[in-house]
Parts: structure tokens; sequence; C-alpha cells
């Protein structure tokens, strides 16, 4: 997908400025994040050194990731309450069953990948197929996957290998790996908008009834989506067990909030078709900056979350005043990424 | 004997009335079973899990049990009228665990000083949740946030908040007359709580079916827009349903506070969904405009009766939790169907 050729006179800042406007919630986060990264490191004096990346990234990634999977549900309309319980079942199930070897850990988190989009499917299946209201349906499911993952491990442990650990939250070459796999999730996000399948998406969730007119699949989108979601938790519980190295049945029900808190900063709307999960992966690597930044500032941890609920507030407004500013108050579907 | 409708010139039509009127009956019948259908399955869930119940214990249908049920199930009874008035208006109410919390931490902590009087407290930290629902109101109103943006904004101020006005760690204990409010029994088996949860039901019922703002509510959720143009002032239907809801958490948590003699950080968390899931059990349309508060109760006590009958069939909470999330789904299908 190529853009239009480029007219006589337009210079690389024209360019960029359209690349901005058009995207601009997602330059927003991005600056905000940055802003936070760099307040951050002026107050801690020191100089940007990679450890303090690499944690601020680590700290950040289960919750950004997930919040891309969610982000999908949400951009198609739908609603997912499911992630907590999912990421649980997926975290005891990796801890239990990876195997020792290289082989062995990459085919623990192809099965726990699968396994993810398999549980998706089945929240996708229930809504689509049954036509459940998501919010029941995933909040149902939610139960069923936390009761599975205590039934897996009732007691906090499983085995997970330093291998394991290390090659996921240490560095791969020169970069972080946390990094790294930020970048493959964004990766997947940027395949899915080229797709065909990215069109339907936003044409579903911004207005079903004009897609269905317009021939875009629905219900196979909303199924696919569904099953994508679960395959993003898939990647986030990979990241949480390297990181907490074990396995608790009880891991995954504080993401919840959490999770939805980052969808709603990276500009993502309620009821379908406007947002990217890009912007909500950013936006979880916030709300991780912010409590470091607080720390930073000596201020008691329990002031964080009063920081974090006004900052979410701050967040929709700018994105809503950004939005007003860019000249447009919806983008039409099917367009590109913002 | 009917009185025959005169039309504008005077002119009576007995024959054109008894078809209105026996319209009007039919319509209203037809409203109430449409009604019936929506509420029913919550109830005939509820039947269903008793006489279960029952096979399994004998003594399910003691009077004692019974009383437990419904005090245990009292607490979703309470914030789900709230919640359902949210859902109702098409909107959700995330806030309600750290108002549950907030509200009974504060009376605590109130309860604790020596000069304190329980009317007074009381009627300061409903206020202050009121207070909060407001907030709530006003920034889906005026800073057109969407309400899961504002309420979940709200908790999580309100998390931090707690945890700043407790540093941590929340003390203090329930007013006597809480205790005994949520804890006595009358009768020997009947509990206190069953006649103000009776005053609240009633009132609840009253205020949604039968009062002006209850249509309005209706009318807002089924379409902002009409009921604009309707002249109705949606702005402010919409921050009432809001206070309603935070003033209906908070009495959820003081309940909690008189039941269990503690507060702590997080007593709200385990109520949200469950708030939820009632409402939508009973009947409501999860996109607003559609459900009654019958519905809700009935969703309510389907759920306490549900996690009785789980505990009573296996000792496990793995297996109880899948169970339960398993019911709920066959229930959503049922009401579907």
């Amino acid at each position: 997908m190529r853009g239009p050729a480029r007219p006589i006179g337009t210079t690389s800042l024209t360019l960029l400025l359209q690349a901005v406007k058009r995207n601009h919630v997602t330059t927003f986060v991005l600056s905000l994040a940055v802003f936070l990264l760099l307040l951050k490191t002026l107050l801690q004096g020191q100089g940007l050194s990679r450890y303090a990346l690499t944690s601020s990234v680590d700290g950040s990634l289960v919750v950004g990731i997930a919040a891309m999977g969610e982000t999908l549900v949400i951009l198609a309309g739908g609603f997912d309450l499911s992630v907590g319980g999912i990421i649980s079942f997926l975290n005891v199930v990796l801890a239990t069953h990876l195997g020792f070897s290289p082989a062995g850990e990459m085919g623990g988190v192809a099965l726990i990948l699968a396994l993810g989009a398999a549980l998706g499917l089945c929240n996708g299946l229930l809504v689509v197929s049954l036509h459940l209201q998501p919010i029941i349906a995933t909040l149902a499911t939610s139960f069923v996957w936390s009761g599975a993952a205590l039934l897996v491990l009732n007691q906090p442990g499983g085995v997970v290998p330093a291998s394991f650990v290390n090659a996921l939250t240490g560095d791969w070459g020169p970069v972080p790996a946390g990094l790294i796999v930020a970048c493959a999730a964004a990766g997947v996000w940027y395949a899915i908008c080229r797709h065909r399948y990215g069109t339907f998406l936003y044409a579903s969730g911004g207005d079903p009834e004009a897609a269905a007119a317009n021939g875009v699949p629905v219900g196979r989108t909303l199924l696919i989506t569904y099953t994508l979601a679960g395959l993003f938790y898939g990647g986030a519980a990979v990241f949480l067990t390297a990181q907490t190295a074990g396995g608790d049945a009880n891991i995954g029900a504080p993401l919840l909030l959490p999770v939805f808190a980052a969808v709603v900063i990276g500009g993502t709307v309620f009821g379908g078709g406007q947002g990217n999960a890009v912007a909500s992966l950013l936006a979880g690597f916030i709300l991780d900056l912010i409590g470091e930044v607080l720390f930073v500032l000596g201020v008691a941890s329990f002031y964080t979350d009063i920081f974090e609920g006004l900052v979410l507030v701050a967040a929709v407004l700018a994105t809503t005043l950004a939005a007003a500013l860019a000249g447009r108050r919806r983008e039409h579907a099917g367009a590109t990424a913002r | 004997m009917r009185e025959p409708l005169q039309d504008k010139e005077g002119v009576t039509s007995t024959v054109a009335t008894e078809i209105q009127t026996a319209n009007l009956g039919r319509e209203m019948r037809a409203v109430w079973r449409r009604n019936l259908w929506m509420v029913a399955p919550a109830y005939a869930g509820v039947l269903f899990l008793l006489v279960v119940g029952y096979i399994i214990h004998p003594s399910f249908d003691s009077l004692t049990h019974l009383g437990t049920l419904v005090v245990l199930a009292s607490f979703v009874i309470v914030i789900g009228f709230g919640q359902g008035l949210a859902i109702l208006t098409g909107g959700l109410d995330l806030s309600l665990p750290y108002v549950m919390t907030f509200a009974a931490v504060e009376l605590a902590l109130a309860n604790s000083s020596a000069h304190s009087s329980l009317v007074w407290s009381t009627l300061w930290v409903l206020g202050l949740c009121v207070m909060i629902g407001v907030v709530n109101g006003l920034g889906i109103v005026w800073l057109k946030l969407s309400p899961i943006v504002m309420t979940l904004a709200t908790n999580t101020v309100l998390n931090g908040g707690v945890l700043v006005l407790t540093n941590g760690a929340p003390g203090g204990s329930s007013p006597g007359a809480l205790l005994t409010l949520m804890n006595g029994q009358l009768f020997g088996n009947v509990p206190i709580l069953v006649l103000p949860l009776a005053g609240f039901v009633i009132a609840g019922v009253v205020l949604l079916e039968r009062t002006t703002f209850g249509r309005r509510v209706y009318a807002v959720g089924n379409s902002p827009t009409v009921a604009w143009l309707s002249g109705v002032n949606v702005g402010a239907i919409v921050v009432s349903v809001y206070a309603v809801s935070a003033l209906c958490s908070g009495l959820g948590g003081l309940m909690l506070l008189g039941f269990a003699n503690q507060s702590f950080i997080g007593m709200g968390d385990q109520y949200l969904l469950p708030s939820i899931a009632a409402v939508v059990i009973g009947g409501a349309s999860a996109l607003g405009g559609r459900g009654k508060y019958i519905g809700t109760i009935g969703g309510a006590i389907l759920l306490e009766a549900l996690s009785a009958v789980l505990g009573a069939l296996s000792q496990s909470a793995a297996v109880q939790d899948i169970l339960y999330g398993l019911i709920i789904l066959l229930a959503m299908l049922a009401v579907r169907v």
C-alpha cells in the first residue's frame, strides 16, 4: 500500500507533518512517553542507562502487550473482560510445561501462543455464534479460565528454566530483549493493519451495519479479532512468566484495570472504529513511567494511583483536543492506523 | 360504567372508546408478559438452584440457610440497583469497588473517634459518595468522557485516596448498630436486614417504574438524542444516575463493613463483576434502555445461590469458579432464548 506520488515542492518536513497529523494520537502518546522518560532521567541525575530503559520497558510490557490484544477487541466494537483469566491460565500452563532445552522453550512459547489464540477463539464463538453480549460472555469465561488456572496450579510455583528467564529479560546483543519483543508485537499489529483484515476490523467496529452492507464479513472479522487478541494475551503471558520466573493462578486478575487504562490512554474509543494498538503499547509504558517518575520524586507510592487516574482523564481529554485540532472528529473506517 | 370519550366536536363514540380501551388492555398485558419473560429466567434459575441445593443438603431450605442467602445476596442487590441504573443509560460504573471501600474505610475511621455519632457519620460518608457520583456524572456530561473512562479514573483515584487516608493500613471497626443490623436476627431465624432491604427494594422499584425520573432514565438509555428532543434534561439524568449509583455503592460498602466488622483495601474488588452479572442476567441489555430492577434482584439471588450450591458440591475453589462461569453462560443463553 503506497501513498500518493509526491508532488513537486513537498519536503520531507511536510510529509512528516502530514504523517503526524494523520497519526496524531500515536504521536501524542509517543511524545508523552518520551517526555516522561526524559523527565525520569533528568530527575534521577544519572544518564539514560540501558538498565533503566530495560527495566522500564520490562515493567510495562505485560500490560502493554495485553492492552494491544484488548485494543483489537475494542476496535471491533467488543469488550474483553477475560484478559486476567486467560493470562493466569497461560502463565500456570507455561510454568508447569516448559521444557529445559532451547527447543523445549520455543515449543512452550509456541504452545502458549496457540493456546491463547484458542481461548480467544472460544470468546469469539460465544459472542459471534451464540450472540451473547461480550461483557457477560467474557466475564463468564474469565471465571472459567481463572478456575482452570487454579486447577493446574493451586499454589504459586512451577519451574521456569533460568535460560528462559534470561532470554526474555536480558539482552540480545546490544538491544534489550524486551524492546525486541515490543517491536515484534508492534510488527504483528502493522502486519494486521496492512492486511485486508485490518480494514474489515475498523469497518466492523465503526459501523457494523454499514460494513455488512458493504460486504465486510463482520462475524468472521470478530472471530478473528478475538482469536488474535488471545494471541497477544499469550505473548503477554510468556513475558510475564519470564519476568516472574514462576506460575501463579492469581497473577492475572489485577491486570484487568491497568490494561483498560492503557487502552484508554492510547486513544482507543470504546464502541469501536477508532484507535490503534501501538498507542496502547506506548500507553502501558507511560503507566509504568508515571510510577517511576513519582518514585524518583520521592512521592509515596500511595499517590501513584491518584496520579494514574488523573493522567487517564488528562490523556483522554488531550486526545480529544488533538483530534479536534487535527480537524477531524472521526477517522474514516479502514484508513491508516492512527 | 365507562364514560365515553368526546372528541372536539363533542361527538361521542362509544365503539371507538371500547376498542381503544381493549387495545390498551391488550398492550398493557403484552408489556407485562414481555417484562415477565425478561425477568423470569433469573428466578427460574434461583428456584432450580434451591431445589438442587435441597437435594444435595436437605437442610438447605431451612430458614437459617435462606436467611444467610438473603444477607449474602443483599450486597449485590443494593449495588446492583446503582449499576443497573448506569447500565440502563448505556454506561457502566467501574468506580464501584473503591467507592465501596472508601465508604467502609471512612465510616470505620469516623467511628473510631470518641465523639462520633452514627447518624451524622453515616450521612457524611454517604454524602461524600454522592459527591463522587456527581463528579463521575459531570465528567461524563461536561468533559464528554466515556463512562468507562471516567469511572475507571475515579476508581483509580479513590484507590490512591483510600491508601493515603489510611496510610496503607485501614483500621477501625464497625459501629455497633451496623453490626447488629447486618448480623442480628429477629425471632431467632429471620435476619434483621430483611426489613430495610425490603424497603430499599420497594423504593428502588418505585423509583424506576413509577416516577418521572425512572421514565427519563429509560428514555435516555434508549436514545439520548430522542430524549433530548423530547425535553428531557439528559445531562441532569446522567449525573443523577451516577450519583445514585455511587450512593448505592457506598451503602454496599457500609453493609460490608457491618457484616465483616472490618475494612480493608480491595474489599470492593470482588463485587464489580457480580454487580454487572446480576444486572445482565436479570434481563438488562448491556447497551442500555432495557432492564428491570426486579430482574437484577433475581440475578443477585441467583449468583449467591449458585455460589452456595457450588460450595456444597465441591470443596475445590477451582471447580467452583469454572462451574460458576459456565453456569453464568448457560443463564445468559437461557435469557437470550
